[in-house]
């Protein structure tokens, strides 16, 4: 039997012991082929500008014109103009005021404070779109079997961005698109992916479902649009290199990125545990963002079925399914969860330790390490 | 992840070579390259390490690309752009395209066309595509002075060997 006790603090543990393991979906054959080139050709992808929206326009302002009343403070004979209005002018009128044409020194600064927020709001909604999706895994088969049968007939309208390069007129079309994951390989290509309804909506990224034609799964494609000045937001770029080695049990899982021109696509896994309904959320269809004709009906199966391991752990499956009820008033407690009779197999020292010492200290107990291929 | 290891045969055998370059034209033009990432990323103010990060993103890009289809000059520029954003210390493309255009001379800054910051911005998606957004790297610069311990030489001299 697995101890339990490893498995409490592995989970709380970082990923790091799962990073070895590779994405499932692609194989040997296809990292083999990683080093296909381009063709050199590529054409340059349209100037887009007013991209930044009205409240960063508003933001950028008033951090410039703060930052240049403090330096006029601070020695306001330099400027000629000290007394006029700073406050609502644009940049490039400021930057005419300066008569010596030196840039202030509080100019050098700002730049960073205007990168900073937009990280920090950026991560923010980064972390909350993840813990969306982010609990347990797998479709079961007669999702997938749904899924093939309604979805595939109502094929949705493509993203703008492969209209564009799908036209028959343009000459432009290459037979081998570049791709993530190498020229030969299925992934990495939007047309491996078919896009449904919209989940949600951040501020720098869209979040659909999708439907994989590769894996025949359904998936939660999040789009970053690519129209920023600075070319693609960092935020999104770290994103996908630290959750390219991240596999975890509790961490989505990124399946793939489709790189088009205008927009960037990280496919994840769609994490379903079955459509929310009124029996078990009392009131959730009075709440106003419940549509379920956009989630689609799903069955809640037993949690067995999707992830067959807890079938392996004594009471494993009734401990996971106490503690994951969408009814807090059903949901197991974290007092009642220890006595549950998923702990009964441990030494009831365990439970009688005090809070200072390590449950180390307890004989038998030890830290296995959970490997991602194991959870699978 | 992808192995990012090679052995000297496949350090022979890069795209360029396949392109009728010779060795040593390739590390001249690698020499160059680098020259521009750490020259440009003092006159930026960048960290070491940032412009360890680019030169080594330089490095790689040329394993995948021949020097016969893209300049040395431009991907330099995007490499160090690149590893601005990923290390936090983000520079303006504007100032970035600025400081090269300082520091090359105008045939040399042809290669950046009409538009140097659309040219730029395309390139960057090229080399995310190229490296496969695997963007963590670890400098064994950290080391260094660990192994400094090591030797037995006056303190001064010991320094001077790890500052260079």
């Amino acid at each position: 039997m697995y101890c339990t006790v490893d498995k409490s603090h592995t989970s709380g543990a970082p990923a790091t012991q799962a990073r070895n393991a590779k994405d499932d979906m692609v194989d040997d054959e296809e990292w083999k082929n990683l080093g296909v080139g381009l063709p050199s050709g590529v054409t340059m992808r349209e100037k887009k500008s007013g991209a930044l929206s009205r409240m960063q326009k508003l933001k950028k302002r008033l951090s410039h014109s703060f930052g240049r009343l403090t330096v006029s403070k601070e020695d306001p004979e330099d400027h000629v103009s000290g007394k006029l209005p700073y406050n609502g002018y644009s940049d490039e009128f400021l930057d005419r005021l300066e008569p010596n044409g030196n840039i202030p020194e509080g100019k050098a600064d700002l730049k960073y404070t205007d990168w900073n927020t937009v990280r920090g709001h950026n991560n923010r909604v980064v972390k909350r779109q993840l813990s969306v999706s982010s609990d347990s895994k797998l479709l079961d088969d007669d999702i997938r079997e749904e899924a093939r049968v309604i979805l595939r007939p109502r094929k949705p309208p493509r993203p703008k961005s492969e209209v564009l390069l799908n036209n028959p007129g343009s000459e432009h079309r290459r037979t081998k698109r570049f791709s993530a994951f190498g020229g030969d390989s299925p992934f990495g290509k939007s047309e491996a992916y078919i896009k449904l309804e919209q989940l949600g909506e951040g501020s720098y990224a869209t979040v659909y479902k999708g439907y994989s034609n590769l894996k025949n799964q359904v998936v939660a494609l999040k789009e970053i649009r690519l129209q920023e000045e600075e070319g693609a937001p960092f935020t999104a770029i770290r994103e996908a290199s630290l959750l390219k080695e991240l596999k975890h049990a509790n961490i989505v899982t990124l399946h793939d990125i489709v790189h088009t021109r205008e927009t960037l696509t990280f496919v994840f896994e769609y994490v379903v545990l079955g459509t929310p309904g009124e029996e078990d959320w009392p009131g959730v269809t009075t709440l106003p963002g419940y549509k379920p004709h956009k989630l689609g009906q799903y069955r809640p199966r037993k949690l067995g079925l999707y992830w067959p391991r807890l079938h392996d752990v004594v009471q494993g499956e009734a401990m996971a399914t106490a503690l994951l009820q969408l009814d807090p008033a059903h949901r197991l407690g974290a007092d009642d969860a220890m006595c549950h009779p998923y702990f009964n197999g441990l030494p009831k020292k365990l439970l009688e330790l005090p809070d200072d010492v390590s449950i180390f200290s307890v004989e038998g107990v030890h830290l296995y390490p959970e490997h991602y291929t194991a959870i699978k | 992840m992808l192995n990012w290891y090679y052995d000297k045969t496949e350090l022979r055998n890069t795209p360029s070579a396949s392109n009728d370059i010779t060795y040593e034209t390739e590390l001249e033009y690698r020499r160059e390259g680098i020259c521009l990432i750490m020259d440009g990323g003092k006159k930026l103010k960048l960290g070491s390490n940032t412009i360890a990060t680019s030169a080594i993103y330089f490095h790689r890009f040329y394993m995948f690309h021949s020097f016969v289809n893209f300049s040395q000059y431009t991907i330099s520029c995007t490499c160090l752009f690149l590893a601005s954003k990923i290390d936090e210390t983000p520079r303006r493309l504007k100032d970035v395209i600025n400081i090269y255009h300082g520091m090359l001379n105008t045939t040399q800054y042809m290669k950046f066309g009409s538009d140097p910051e659309q040219k730029v911005i395309t390139l960057e998606s090229i080399l995310l595509e190229t490296l496969q957004f695997d963007f963590d790297v670890d400098h064994p610069y950290d080391f260094l002075p660990q192994f400094s311990q090591c030797f037995i030489a006056p303190q001064e001299e010991i320094d001077a060997v790890v500052k260079a």
